[in-house]
């Protein structure tokens, strides 16, 4: 096996660790800030994921699939913000 | 050179796979929502921004190259707004701020929700005494007060209960570091405790009355503007608060609220005595009178407000006026519930004392204060159609009053007005509001 390939073999044990990790984060909360937050972060963790599959495979269309997911998870990202924003301003009662 | 390129891309990836397992770390290990956003945005757009550009340095063709550089370029300008929008929203839903953070600098900028898991913002509690009593919600506060006037056994009834716990107004306005000072001065004269309440009331900020044709569009926009004033100035008077508190010995707590006038009353109604800054309306504009918010917060009659238009040098002197106002027969028993100045002499002064219930309701509080220990030193009646002048005569010198009501209208539509009370609202620095 290749450098490369212990290198990308290594990270994917290592990003897999930290979707475990921020898994445990999104269902824990405690509030929904934090798990707007770690669903954020898993968007970014799926990037890394899908650009280690592309150098594995060496397609570079997973390349552009994890630009795709970049623009998603900043969309959703300021989704939730809003959304949360709305949730708990002063005129309706928060949720 | 291609072994080269490899070498180069792994080194890449594994150091961006650190960084973002570092990230997810601190997104377990970090105390409050904003560290940990803080871990899961920087770290995380490092870390997949290199592993991206690493994956497109071991695919080595051009295209992935480019692709590879937009995606991490896409991914710095996107971050920062994302994280800031975040940020924001779980500043207003009212996550928690862990305890090591130093200072709140939004506190009053954005509005903020209570998170319902920790009740309570006391964001700073230091100076442990050993009779504090547990934090409770807004919703238990009443119940506090109401408990402790209980269990005042009859036998007691003779000895002055002291001040507990005050509350001031936090609001803004030229009277507000004079009103700070004398709340810290009473509670270290009493130990009591001090709430610094920087209560907002977002129905004030809009602007009532008619609108101009057109008006609607900029009418939101003036009201935002008041708000923000509001919040300015209610984030100033709280720096001001902690500044003072952090050199005082005295139990302090800090709350911010944003809620109509009518629930902000309830939140204060706990305390034994609210001070309030004189001369602004709930707004925190200039205001007179009637509008002011010690007169609307006295109105509610929940407890007795101290409103303080400047520190008095010393208080040596009391005027307890007496008049036919609705809060007249509550005075006394204000002044004997509040334990404030125990040792000073009273002056009852009268207003159009040839009333007959005026007298009789003079009698009946001058008596009540004798009861408690209070030195009721003379009596002075005043009549009704006083000059403004002799009144003015009348109060040098009392640097207290405690008076039923800031102005009063009497008669049809309010047609006769004592000018009395707007005398006493200009002149004492103290005034006393049952």
């Amino acid at each position: 096996m290749s450098f490369l390939g212990i290198c990308v073999y290594a990270s994917t044990v290592i990003v897999a660790t930290a979707v475990v990790a921020v898994s445990w984060r999104l269902l824990r909360g405690p509030s929904s800030a934090d798990r707007v937050i770690a669903t954020d972060m898993l968007g970014l963790l799926a990037i890394c994921l899908t650009a280690l599959t592309a150098a594995l495979t060496g397609f570079q269309a997973y390349l552009d699939i994890a630009f795709g997911i970049a623009i998603f998870g900043f969309l959703s990202a300021v989704a939730f913000a809003a959304l949360l924003e709305r949730a708990s301003s002063p005129k309706e009662p928060a949720e | 050179m291609i072994a080269l390129f490899e070498v180069a891309a792994g080194l890449l990836i594994l150091s961006g796979a650190t960084v973002v397992g570092i990230a997810g770390l601190g997104l377990v290990r970090l105390p409050d929502p904003f560290m940990r956003m803080h871990a899961a945005t920087k770290a995380g757009v490092v870390g997949s921004g290199l592993i991206m550009l690493g994956a497109a340095l071991a695919i080595g063709s051009v295209g992935a190259l480019i692709t590879g550089v937009l995606g991490v370029v896409f991914l710095l300008a996107t971050s920062p707004i994302a994280s800031h929008a975040l940020g924001r929203s779980a500043y207003i839903s009212g996550a928690p701020i862990a305890s090591a953070t130093v200072a709140d600098a939004l506190a009053g900028v954005l509005p903020r929700d209570v998170f319902d898991i920790t009740p309570g913002r006391a964001l700073r509690r230091r100076l442990a005494s050993p009779n504090r009593e547990t934090p409770t919600p807004s919703g238990g506060f009443a119940m506090s007060a109401i408990e402790l006037r209980r269990t005042e056994t009859p036998g007691h009834a003779a000895a002055p209960l002291a001040l507990r716990s005050l509350t001031v107004w936090l609001a803004g306005g030229p009277a507000q570091p004079a009103a700070t000072a004398v709340a810290f001065d009473l509670a270290a004269a009493t130990g009591a405790r001090v709430t610094g309440l920087s209560a907002i009331d977002p129905a004030a900020a809009s602007l009532r009355g008619a609108v101009p044709l057109g008006g609607l569009a900029w009418s939101k926009w003036a009201g935002d503007q008041r708000l923000n004033r509001m919040r300015e100035r209610a984030a100033r008077a709280l720096a001001e608060f902690q500044a003072t508190s952090s050199e005082a010995t005295v139990d302090t707590r800090v709350r911010h609220e944003e809620k109509e006038l009518r629930e902000l009353t309830r939140v204060a109604a706990g305390t034994d005595l609210v001070v309030v800054p004189a001369d602004i309306d709930p707004a925190g504009e200039p205001a007179r009178f009637n509008d002011e918010l010690a007169a609307r917060l006295a109105a509610a009659s929940l407890s007795p407000v101290l409103r303080v238009s400047r520190r008095p040098f010393a208080v040596r002197r009391i005027a307890v006026v007496v008049s036919d106002t609705p809060a007249c027969p509550r005075i006394a028993a204000a002044l004997v519930r509040t334990g404030l100045w125990p040792d000073v002499p009273l002056f009852l002064v009268r207003v159009g004392a040839q009333r007959e219930h005026v007298a009789a309701l003079a009698e009946e509080q001058a008596n009540l204060l004798r009861d408690h220990g209070r030195r009721v030193e003379r009596i002075i009646d005043v009549a009704l159609d006083a000059e403004r002048g002799e009144m003015e005569e009348l109060l040098q010198g009392f640097d207290a009053v405690a008076i039923g009501a800031c102005s009063n209208r009497q008669g049809w539509f309010g047609a006769v007005r004592e000018d009395f009370h707007e005398v006493v609202v200009t002149r004492t620095a103290l005034v006393l509001l049952p």
